[in-house]
């Protein structure tokens, strides 16, 4: 499985939780975010958009033009009640399928 | 994002996308200034930013299939799709579309006439307000002995009411019309013209909410015997009588003997409260009503309607106005009681029920009474047409469908999803279904009047608005959406269901026999078809027995005068009477003339009377023949056979009152009245005592005995009747029989009659064979309609049958042409096609059969001499059938027995 091929099926999750995490951000802040945080994972920014694109179709984020502080208009995505929701519920998911294959890796 | 931004976004792809290019924009500035910030150049850091976005264009398109409604943009392009797969198969799209028109327009037309006739509320503000008052009338006084409504309240009863009620209703008074009366504008010289005129107390428009399109509406103070007498017309006569001209405000008419200055137009589309029936004239009830006849507190005739102040229950209302009425009548039965009444009837007339019958779609007018039931019936056949047109369509779309199988497969190949192809197929059906709601609304905008022009007679014709309306057009739309579904479903699931590698190979026409959906379509379609020409036979049959009628009289070379007093309130003297039908009788034209009170064979235009007959020591037995009052000569007249006894002297008719001085008037019976009450007895000589408008019992005499002939209508089984000498009325029906054809002749008649007693006018005539068919309008019209639909509905079976035995024929060519090159002989060919219709043709006329059966109860009351499992109501439609599915099924069998193997096994 390629580091590509990982994030793809994560990045939702990895979205959902940067936005709930640090509030309102813009796409780019997205990529800046999670680049910060881990060295590992790098955004495919060709990937980004339709995701986020897909995750405002599910109504788990909500987007708005704003002007930034150097006047540029940005759109700015935050999270919805029902996006928090649904962190939980992969953050969850994540967590045991990661334990499950954790322990597998472990004692096979 | 809400569903309308992203239907609104596949409409306006231009916008997104723009949008989504200032996002991604703003993302390679920023990652180019963070570069530029970590020290690289801003041309390096411009490229890199760019490059690392990716290919911009294919990011916008995947982005653009989430933003906007991608199923929007695919619904479009199947749109456009299914446009050219119809113009491609023009012949089955036409085919579809003509039945489905055909289906659709007959069902919009009746549901047009039903909804403008029964449903559609009074096109008045809050209709659902509209009241009007009845009394239950006892069953021992209604002439079928079956508890009735009567809305006639005298006038002093109404003021009672009006009062009692106003806490919570506003009622008016109104005199409504069931007929016609003449009127003469001062526009028109001396000819006068029939018209209803209703009357309407003073704030009776302003109570039902019309409003003026011209000029003013009554008011309460036109309301009084003193006022100027004032009239208003309906906008739809003001249109056809005066092209909606604004010179028709203060012209006068002459109505009731009394003149009217019109003040006012009453906007449309309010036309009266009867539908059925358009009110021409309103005039203002004092003004226009005998101040005597409104004085007097038992004469009925007044209706009373009102509107119940909002929030106010009909059930509240009628407790006070149910004392009133009780009361009143209880008063007036001490001071005036009626003979006819005894004891315990009294009270139960008095104390008889209030009704506050709710009046939003308007009274029952005598064509929706007569109508309620064949127009039922009619909607009955049109849905059983537009489920045959329905199954046609779907037969037709699934055999184009197996022709298609080979793009679906293509297309499921190419990652189609099962749903993408079902929309697909689905929206052709739409798209087919909206052409022929289209055509079909034009055809129910056609057809509708033409209806209603066959819905009354001459005479007294129907007024409906059938005109193109809200409620017709969504019924349409509504109507095409469901027989879309109806027949696109079962072909779009069975198109979608190819399995690609198959249906590849075969090449689309060798696809296996699978034809088992097909099959059953073709059942249904046949069923269908099956139970409307049944149902339509039976109507047909039944009409057939109907004008075979044997009526007792000769129908031939007899014509209707309704003569009328030329001047004022005179009661028709007979004596003048007897003079003309002398003069008459000496014309060589004339072969008998006679006098009757009413029009022979009346229908349901005349009131029958039906007095109370009591035999002397059989007092509880009381009996109601229908009894008809005729001059000397009608029997002659109108042929109808003497069994016994003689006819009225010339001294006898007339004069009802004199005869009453004399011991024991003189009557005639039919066969009938014998049988029934006095069978085995010599009956000339015999009395019994007659109740009929004068309360107090008449001693008759029966001096003559004829054979039974019908006297009202043909259905109605010859019953007892009583014929009375003619009395003093004020109109009675001349009946003249002449030597030739009587229609050239009523010009000259009508001039010789009012040249002979100058004190008559003759308001109308009539041939007494039209008079008979007027009886008979709604069966005919059934019959007329019923006739066309079983036609169309075989035409529909037969292309079904035929189109199915081809599709299966042609899909079979090689097999037949290696039957054929193996020995086969042509018998076994056709054998072999028709054995394969067979089946599914049986089984759809045994299921229609059983259908129709079931359905035909709904039919009894409407049928006449014809019972549902009678020989001919089976075998007519069954025959029709037959003929149809072997003229279906002959030429594709012909053919594949006629074909030439070699070029059979060549085909692909």
């Amino acid at each position: 499985m390629s580091k590509q091929d990982a994030l793809q099926g994560s990045l939702p999750l990895l979205v959902l939780k940067i936005l709930d995490r640090r509030g309102p951000l813009h796409g780019y802040g997205i990529t800046a975010q999670i680049e910060a945080i881990s060295d590992l994972l790098r955004v495919e920014e060709g990937s980004l958009y339709p995701a986020l694109h897909r995750l405002e179709e599910s109504s788990w984020i909500l987007a708005q033009w704003t002007t930034t502080e150097n006047n540029r208009r940005a759109r700015v995505y935050k999270l919805t009640p029902a996006g928090r929701k649904q962190l939980m519920d992969e953050e969850r998911r994540w967590t045991s399928i990661s334990a499950a294959i954790g322990q597998v890796l472990e004692e096979a | 994002m809400s569903w309308i931004s992203r239907v609104a976004n596949a409409f306006r792809p231009g916008r997104t996308a723009a949008g989504l290019d200032d996002e991604l924009q703003f993302h390679i500035d920023q990652r180019a200034d963070d570069l530029v910030r970590g020290g690289m150049p801003r041309r390096d850091a411009e490229l890199l930013a760019r490059r690392q976005l990716g290919n911009r264009l294919a990011l916008r398109d995947s982005s653009y299939d989430v933003k906007s409604a991608a199923r929007l943009d695919s619904f479009l392009r199947d749109f456009r799709f299914g446009l050219r797969m119809l113009a491609k198969h023009r012949t089955a799209s036409l085919a579809a579309i003509v039945s489905l028109t055909l289906a659709i327009g007959a069902s919009t037309a009746a549901f047009t006439l039903i909804d403008a006739l029964i449903f559609r509320p009074l096109p008045l503000p809050a209709p659902s307000q509209l009241i009007d008052l009845a009394r239950v009338v006892p069953a021992f006084l209604s002439p079928d002995n079956q508890p009735s409504e009567s809305d006639s309240f005298s006038y002093p009863q109404y003021e009672l009411l009006r009062r009692a009620a106003s806490d919570r209703a506003d009622l008016f008074a109104m005199r409504l019309s069931g007929g016609l009366q003449p009127a003469l504008f001062d526009d028109a010289g001396a000819v006068s013209e029939n018209l209803r005129a209703e009357s309407i107390s003073g704030r009776g428009f302003q109570i039902l909410g019309v409003k003026p399109a011209l000029g003013r509406l009554i008011q309460p103070t036109d309301d009084s015997a003193a006022a100027h007498p004032v009239a208003v017309l309906s906008d739809a006569f003001w249109r056809r009588r005066f092209g909606a001209s604004p010179s028709a405000i203060e012209r006068w008419v002459t109505v009731r003997r009394k003149q009217f200055r019109i003040v006012g137009i009453a906007a449309g589309p309010f036309a009266g409260v009867q539908p059925g029936y358009l009110t021409d004239l309103w005039l203002p009830l004092s003004a226009a009503e005998d101040p005597l006849n409104l004085a007097a507190p038992d004469l009925g005739g007044i209706a009373v309607w009102g509107r119940l102040h909002p929030g106010e229950s009909p059930a509240k209302l009628r407790e006070p106005l149910q004392a009133v009425t009780t009361n009143f009548l209880r008063d007036r039965f001490r001071i005036n009681p009626p003979l006819s009444l005894h004891g315990d009837q009294l009270r139960q007339v008095s104390d008889a029920p209030l009704r506050i019958r709710d009046m939003s779609t308007g009274r029952d007018s005598l064509f929706r009474r007569q109508f309620r039931r064949p127009l039922a019936i009619l909607a009955l056949i049109c849905a059983l047409l537009l489920l045959v047109a329905c199954s046609n369509v779907a037969n037709l779309a699934i055999a184009r469908a197996s022709a298609r199988a080979a793009e679906m497969a293509l297309r499921m190949s190419l990652g189609a999803a099962r749903s993408r192809l079902i929309q697909q197929m689905l929206i052709e059906s739409v798209q087919l279904a909206a052409a022929a709601c289209a055509l079909g609304l034009l055809f129910a905008a056609l057809v509708a009047p033409s209806i209603v022009v066959h819905l009354g007679p001459t005479e007294l014709p129907a007024w409906l608005d059938v005109g193109p309306g809200s409620r017709t057009l969504l019924f349409a739309i509504a109507l095409s959406l469901l027989t879309a579904l109806l027949f696109g479903v079962v072909p779009a699931l069975r198109a979608s269901s190819v399995s690609p590698g198959e249906a590849l190979k075969a090449g689309g026409t060798q696809n296996s026999g699978r034809i088992g959906s097909l099959r059953w379509m073709l059942a249904a379609q046949v069923g269908f078809s099956v139970a409307v020409l049944f149902l339509s036979g039976l109507l047909l049959l039944s009409f057939r027995k109907l004008i075979a009628v044997d009526l007792g009289f000769a129908r031939d070379n007899v014509v209707l005068f309704d003569l009328a007093p030329r001047a004022s309130l005179q009661s028709w003297r007979i004596d003048s009477g007897a003079t003309l039908l002398e003069h008459l009788r000496h014309l060589p034209a004339v072969q008998a003339a006679s006098l009757s009170q009413q029009r022979p064979m009346g229908g349901n235009l005349v009131w029958i009377a039906t007095p109370i007959v009591r035999f002397p020591g059989r007092a509880n037995e009381t009996i109601r023949p229908v009894e008809a009052q005729v001059s000397a000569g009608f029997f002659s007249a109108m042929r109808i056979r003497w069994i016994a006894g003689r006819d009225f002297l010339p001294e006898e008719t007339g004069c009802g009152r004199c005869n009453r001085t004399s011991a024991s008037p003189s009557v005639i019976v039919n066969q009938a009245f014998i049988d029934k009450f006095m069978p085995g007895r010599n009956p000339i000589g015999q009395g019994f005592d007659k109740v009929g408008d004068d309360p107090d019992p008449v001693p008759q005499r029966i001096v003559g005995v004829v054979a039974n002939a019908r006297y009202n209508n043909l259905r109605e089984p010859e019953g007892p009747t009583i014929y009375a000498p003619l009395a003093d009325a004020t109109t009675a029906t001349l009946n003249i029989r002449t030597a030739s054809r009587p229609a050239s002749l009523v010009p000259w008649l009508r001039r010789e009659i009012e040249a002979a007693d100058p004190t008559l006018t003759v308001r109308g005539s009539i041939l007494l064979a039209s008079q008979i068919d007027n009886t008979m309008i709604s069966e005919r019209l059934l019959a007329l309609l019923a006739g066309f639909f079983s036609v169309v509905a075989l035409l529909l079976a037969g292309v079904g049958i035929y189109g199915v035995v081809n599709y299966a024929t042609v899909r079979r060519t090689r097999e037949i042409g290696i039957r054929i090159a193996l020995g086969a002989s042509r018998a076994a060919v056709v054998r072999l096609i028709v054995s394969g219709a067979a089946m599914p043709v049986v089984a759809g006329i045994a299921l229609g059969m059983a259908a129709g059966l079931g359905l035909a109860r709904y039919l009894a009351a409407q049928l006449f001499g014809v019972k549902p499992a009678d020989f001919w109501s089976l075998a007519a439609p069954l025959a029709c059938i037959l003929i149809a599915a072997v003229a279906a099924v002959l030429q594709p069998a012909l053919r594949a027995a006629s074909s030439d193997p070699l070029i059979a096994l060549r085909y692909e």
